[in-house]
């Protein structure tokens, strides 16, 4: 019943009246490390994300787990050593937009923002600002955005026998199509 | 003399030999898929639910990337940015918590909303949503029933 309330305190804090809020639960992550030995690409396609257009407020979250790697071996290999999913399972960005020129939800076009933040990650939280999109195409609102990270900074370690295969450098690409929630 | 160092030579190829191929193995072996593996459980939906949101850390080491058997009822037909189908299933929870299940990669599911199913997949984890409600995730399904 506690938890409830919270969640519904919290909830509502988000949720203020007449909220724009769009969402999707089936938004995309990739990642991508280039090194001059291999090109490492792993894809989530379950990833949850939420945009208040009233209150600019965004959330991205994600399960570390839900990453596919080309090899079953990467894979084991990113959420045994390198995320230690069971420890730190999630993936989480809270932050808010700062679009250049005001959205207009109702009016198809293109529109840069900004987004600032923090995102927590293996137990690290760390703040981050980073450029992106928002589409509106008939109707249609969707979320874009490309932005690098560093292992370190998320004190993910890279033993040395395989430093030439993976970079500490990882792009990142986040999309996803919004739909409105509706309460 | 010359004897010796042959049987040796032979068994240090034989060892690299071995060493290369199980390498390869696992370099190469192949993403483990629900559709031919043994659950390690089976349970509803909700009883699922109900575990990751009681207990996660207990639920992440019961059934973090492990095959297991969920029946439930279909609220929802999804499809994720890459085309693959994905469904919603019922957990009766007051906050509008899901357990959301992705079919294997390409594969065509005839899946209806109301549908009662069984699926064997192997399970991500616990996405926590105040606003859209918590969500067990669930990958590589396929339909048992």
């Amino acid at each position: 019943m506690k938890n409830l309330l919270l969640a519904a305190f919290i909830s509502a804090s988000f949720l203020s009246t007449n909220a724009q809020i769009y969402f999707s639960r089936t938004g995309y992550l990739g990642m991508y490390s280039k090194t001059n030995m291999e090109d490492i690409k792993a894809d989530n396609n379950k990833v949850s994300y939420i945009i208040n257009f009233s209150t600019n407020q965004i959330e991205i979250s994600c399960l570390q787990t839900a990453f596919e790697f080309e090899k079953a071996l990467m894979q084991e290999h990113y959420n045994e050593n390198y995320v230690q999913s069971e420890k730190y399972p999630r993936a989480v960005f809270k932050g808010k937009i700062e679009p250049a020129t005001p959205i207009d939800l109702k009016k198809d076009g293109t529109y840069k923002i900004k987004a600032s933040g923090n995102l927590e990650m293996h137990g690290v939280t760390k703040p981050m600002a980073v450029d992106g999109v928002v589409k509106i195409s008939a109707g249609k609102v969707s979320v874009e955005a490309k932005f690098p990270i560093s292992c370190k900074d998320f004190n993910i370690q890279i033993e040395s026998a395989l430093k030439d295969n993976i970079s500490d450098k990882i792009d990142v690409t986040a999309k996803a199509d919004l739909a409105e929630l509706k309460k | 003399m010359m004897k010796k160092l042959k049987i040796i030579l032979f068994s240090l190829l034989a060892l690299v030999a071995i060493a290369t191929a199980i390498g390869y193995y696992l370099w190469n072996k192949p993403k483990e898929t629900a559709e031919d593996s043994k659950p390690v459980a089976a349970l509803s939906a909700k009883a699922l639910y109900q575990e990751f949101t009681t207990d996660e850390q207990k639920a992440n080491a019961n059934f973090m990337l492990k095959v297991i058997e969920v029946t439930g009822k279909v609220t929802d037909v999804q499809t994720d940015t890459a085309g693959n189908t994905s469904v919603v299933l019922d957990t009766e929870d007051e906050m509008q918590g899901t357990v959301s299940a992705s079919f294997i990669a390409g594969k065509k599911v005839n899946v209806h909303v109301n549908d009662e199913i069984k699926i064997k997949a192997i399970c991500s984890g616990y996405l926590p949503g105040d606003i859209l409600g918590g969500e067990v995730q669930l990958k590589e399904c396929a339909l048992v029933q």
